[in-house]
Formats: structure tokens, sequence, C-alpha cells
């Protein structure tokens, strides 16, 4: 077993062996990964934080190339391909990372998010304590599940105990001397919330049209707090930022929520609150399911937590079915 | 893991040319500084310095390989841009993306082609391809309609050089909505031209390619004459951003048109919804 001590002092080590450590920290009263200044900035007392792993390997906006029309340059722009620990993200976290992956990287591989992925080692430290919003259990995962973590770090009698889940957790271990702990796991938290998936893909499968997308959608008010809260939702769009001879190429987060997502120049394919809100939905539970055999949702209720008007997920899910 | 090149970086490309088509539409012939080779029906993002990119299919023949011709409607933010471009200036162009049309898979049949305004412009790469191995293929039909004679792009080429290509193999069926004093042909949509086709249909394809409303009417006229629904291709475009499948605009159902598409058979999509938004 490991106390916080102790783990403050490996995560010292790592940032003295080069590792950038990306991890939880508290800051007017809100929890955020963030990178780590200093070990002792980690909270080790929070459910769950603010935003996710995506602002590593998927940057709310990030420059892809830089070009200059006079010179005809157009230059890649790569920030420094650093290895990064990330420390602390919760198993719903770690377990959106594997989708993403699948999404992103497939037959055709976006380099930018391969090359960061390949770079990042996620270390875990699995949940003591649930809130009113989990569901992870009810999306086949669970506090304690290791999916997408490279190493994890189960709760134990006040500490934590570290074992081995990927090869590249073992490569990173005996890389910086992490001793790994036998000794047992406190038992996994109760969560409050639960739903059953069953009969989910099969009604959405069924009922692109239907008069229940409006009701589920009504209290929506199209901000784009949950596609941005959330671990999975990953679509994005690419503008310029520039003058006609110089500039940069960006990379930018785009949300299913907003009339200008499908929006083009002479012609809106999708029009109306209730259909983007469904396009949101079946890309979830749906096309996903369809594309990668799985959901795009983890259960981390970051989108019931934050909605503005109570928009909960899970509830619009059992409507649906009813 | 292999991390290949980045998929988001476009090639540099001169604009040689700007042809006016019609009062809104424009073709620039550009040449990239690195040779992109591409098959009809694949689309390519053509980057605007300082505005941004937009998805457009070619319309010059796939085997003409030092220069790709891009037919353009004015009608938004980037096309606006495009259109006041000139012979000199520079462009970028990232592609080919997606699938195009599988001409292999069409030897020895007959291809009846229903197209309506710029949605000419991929038909006009497909049908250059086409007519450069016409011997690969039993007849071709090109049925093309626009708004106004005006409005007709490729007009000398369509009008005065394709029928001669081999009028045993090859015919030109045009109309449009609404004609003029000039005009002496057909006036209807297009579909009143997909008639007595004299295509044995047991061993053709279509292709439909133009604005959402005609593609819809095209397709149901082609089915009711008797086309299998796996026989009818479809060029769906839709707004791509990123172009490989990553960014989530392009969604039909759980297709992304740029990787599985643009162009689909109506089959695989019929049961999509929104197939026609």
């Amino acid at each position: 077993m490991k106390t916080i001590e102790d783990i403050l002092r490996l995560i010292e080590d790592w940032q003295g062996k080069g590792y950038t450590v990306v991890a939880p920290v508290r800051s007017e009263g809100l929890v955020s990964f963030e990178v780590l200044r200093a070990p002792s900035q980690i909270d080790f007392d929070h459910v769950l934080t603010v935003n996710t792993l995506k602002d590593v390997t998927l940057p709310r906006c990030e420059t892809l190339f830089k070009y200059d029309v006079e010179k005809a340059s157009i230059e890649p722009s790569w920030e420094a391909s650093q290895p990064i620990v990330v420390f602390g993200s919760r198993p719903c976290d770690a377990a959106a990372v594997t989708i993403l992956d699948s999404i992103l990287m497939g037959e055709v591989t976006d380099s930018r998010y391969a090359r960061r992925r390949e770079n990042m080692i996620v270390v875990t430290l699995a949940c003591s304590q649930a809130d009113e919003a989990c569901f992870c259990t009810s999306m086949g995962y669970g506090p304690h599940d290791p999916t997408g973590s490279d190493i994890i770090g189960l709760p134990s009698k006040g500490g934590y105990v570290f074992r081995v889940v990927s090869q590249k957790g073992k490569d990173f271990a005996s890389k910086v001397g992490l001793e790994l702990d036998e000794g047992r796991a406190d038992p996994e938290p109760e969560l409050k919330r639960r739903i059953t998936t069953d009969g989910i893909k099969a009604w959405l499968d069924e009922n692109f049209e239907s008069p229940k997308w409006e009701k589920v959608s009504e209290n929506c008010v199209s901000c784009g707090a949950c596609y941005y809260l959330c671990p999975t939702c990953h679509c994005f769009d690419i503008a310029d930022e520039a003058g006609a001879s110089r500039g940069v190429r960006m990379r930018i987060w785009d949300c299913c929520s907003f009339a200008g997502f499908t929006k083009m120049a002479a012609h809106q394919p999708r029009v109306g609150k209730h259909r983007r809100y469904r396009q949101r939905i079946m890309h979830k539970f749906k096309y996903t399911v369809d594309n990668i055999g799985k959901t795009a949702c983890v259960g981390d209720g970051r989108c019931i937590r934050y909605c503005p008007y109570g928009v909960d997920i899970t509830e619009v899910l059992e409507a649906l079915r009813e | 893991m292999q991390v290949v090149k980045n998929i988001y970086k476009p090639v540099t490309a001169d604009i040689l040319e700007v042809i006016d088509e019609t009062p809104t539409i424009k073709t620039f012939v550009v040449r990239p500084r690195q040779p992109i080779g591409f098959q009809a029906g694949e689309f390519m993002e053509v980057t605007v310095p300082g505005v941004g990119e937009a998805p457009f299919t070619p319309s010059s023949s796939p085997n003409v390989k030092e220069t790709i011709d891009f037919t353009i409607m004015k009608v938004g933010r980037v096309t606006e841009a495009i259109h006041r471009m000139r012979k000199g200036d520079t462009v970028g162009v990232r592609g080919p993306l997606g699938k195009g049309y599988p001409l292999d898979a069409w030897k020895g049949k007959e291809i009846c082609i229903v197209g309506g305004g710029v949605g000419g412009a991929p038909l006009r790469a497909l049908f250059l391809a086409l007519t450069e191995r016409l011997d690969d293929f039993k007849k071709i039909l090109y049925c093309y309609g626009a708004r106004t004679p005006k409005d007709i792009v490729y007009k000398k080429q369509i009008m005065e050089e394709w029928p001669k290509i081999d009028p045993k193999k090859v015919e030109i069926r045009l109309t449009v909505d609404e004609g003029d004093e000039t005009w002496k042909g057909n006036v209807g949509v297009v579909t009143t031209v997909v008639r007595d086709l004299g295509l044995d249909l047991a061993s053709s394809v279509a292709v439909v390619c133009g604005p959402p409303i005609m593609m819809k009417f095209a397709t149901f006229k082609l089915l009711e004459l008797g086309y299998p629904e796996s026989s009818i291709y479809l060029s769906m475009e839709k707004n791509m951003s990123c172009g490989v499948g990553k960014c989530g605009h392009c969604m039909l159902g759980e297709y992304m048109v740029c990787q599985d598409g643009p162009v689909l058979t109506y089959d695989l999509i019929k049961d999509k919804p929104g197939i026609w938004d």
C-alpha cells in the first residue's frame, strides 16, 4: 500500500525524470486536470474533475499548420512530443480514452492524436466515492474498472494499491522503478443511479422519427456544455485564423447542438433543436455502436451535473425506450 | 503503431486559369505543386488562404495528371472568396478523399448519368473518365438539367463536342426549367428527359448528382423505370470538414459521407434518416 505521501514522492520523482504530469488540481472550488507544477497541488478528495482527458489528447483548439502564401510554405506545427503522465484520472475517463482511440486512430489515423497517445501514460486512481450523477455501472464500467488505464491505483485503507494493467504500464513502471503493491483494495462504492440499457439500441434503430424527440429535448438550450464536458464527444471543426497571405489553420471543438454544425452556405440539412439533440443521442448510443461496437458514453455523469437546465441523459434514455 | 503524415496538410496549387461558366459558377484550373492523382467522384478540400477550406469534387478528367479543374458555384463564405481569386493566385488542395465511382466494376455496362446544376461538375470528371475508355462500356447516356440556358455548365462541350464523341455509344440529353428565345431544346425538370432510355436495365447502372430535391426525384424516377436500388449511385455531398471520418459533420446515419462515400448506392442509404435533407 502507498500512502498519499508516498505518492507525492513518486510524482516528484517522475517530474524529475522529465515527465510532464497532468493531474487533478483544485482551484476556486473546481477540480480540473492541469499540468502539475508541484505534487502538493494534487487533489485526492474530489469525485470527478470538471474537464476530461480530451484536454490532453484532443485540445479545445490547436494549430494544425502555419502557412505563408508569399513564401509558398505550409509548415506543420507539432508541439514538442514530451512524455506525459496523466495521474489521477478516474476509471470512466480512462475508459473514454479507448473510445476516442477507436475513432481517431482506426483505419485512418489522426497523427496528432496518435502522437499524443503514444507519449501518454494513464495512471488511474479508482473511485472511493460516487455522487448522485455517476452511472458508470449502467454503461458496463465500474468504480474500479481498469479499462483504458495503464496503471491503476485502487483505494486501500486510506492509501492506494497500484496494479499494472497494460504492457505500456509495465514498461513505465520498470522504467521509473515503480513498485507494485500486494494487498487488498477497499470495496467499490455503491452507485445510486442505475438504468438498464437493454432495448435502447433497438429503439433507436427503429425510431429516428418519433414525437418523443421533441419532448426529451424540450429543456435543452443548445448551449453545448454537455459536449464540452463529455469525455467521448470529439466532433471538431477546421478553421483559419489569418490574413490573406499568412496564417494558421486551427482545429477547434464543435458541437452537434449548434445550428452552425451542419449548416452549409446554401443549405441547412438539420433544422430544429430536437433534430440536433437526436443526433447527439443517436451518435452516442446507435451510430458509434454500429461502427465500433460500443456506446460513446461511459456514465461519468458530467452532462447531468452541469447542464444548466437539468437535462438528464439517463432520464432521456429511459423516456425514449418506455 | 505507425504515425502517418499530417492528414490535414494541403498541397499548394497555382491557379492557371479561371473560366466563367454561368453567372454564378466558375471553373478554376489549378496545378498542384506536388502531383495529386484522383478517381472520378473522389473529392478534395480546397483552401482559400485566410478564409478556410471547403469540399469540392474535381470536374476534370482523372487522366489529366498535371492540372485539376474545380467548378465552383458562389454560395457562401469560402466560395465567394474563391470567386474573387484570379490566375496566378494560390490555393491549397487536400485529397483525394472518400470513395469515387467504381469504373472497373462497370465494365461492359450501359451508364445512365443524371445531373442538375453545379452537380454537373463531378459528372464531367466521370463522363470524361468513361469516354476516354469507351471500349470498356456499351453505352453512355448523359441527362443534364439547368435552371435556364444561361445556367448550363460546360455549355460548349456539352452542346457541341460531347455529342460528336461517338453518336452510336454516347447520347446527350439536355433540358432547362425555363427556356429563353435562344433555347430550342426540352423545357422541364431533368426527370422529363429520363425516359425511353433505350438501355438494358439489367446491365446498366445509373448515376445521380445535383441539388438534394433533384436527386430525390431523379432517384424515384430511376426506380420507377426499373433500376435496382443497388445500381443507382448517388453523390451524397454534405458539409465534409476533416474529410477523413473524424470530425462528425457529415454523418448520414452511421455513415461518414466523407469516408464511406461521397458516392453511395441507394440500397445502402435508402433507410438512412434524412437522406434528402
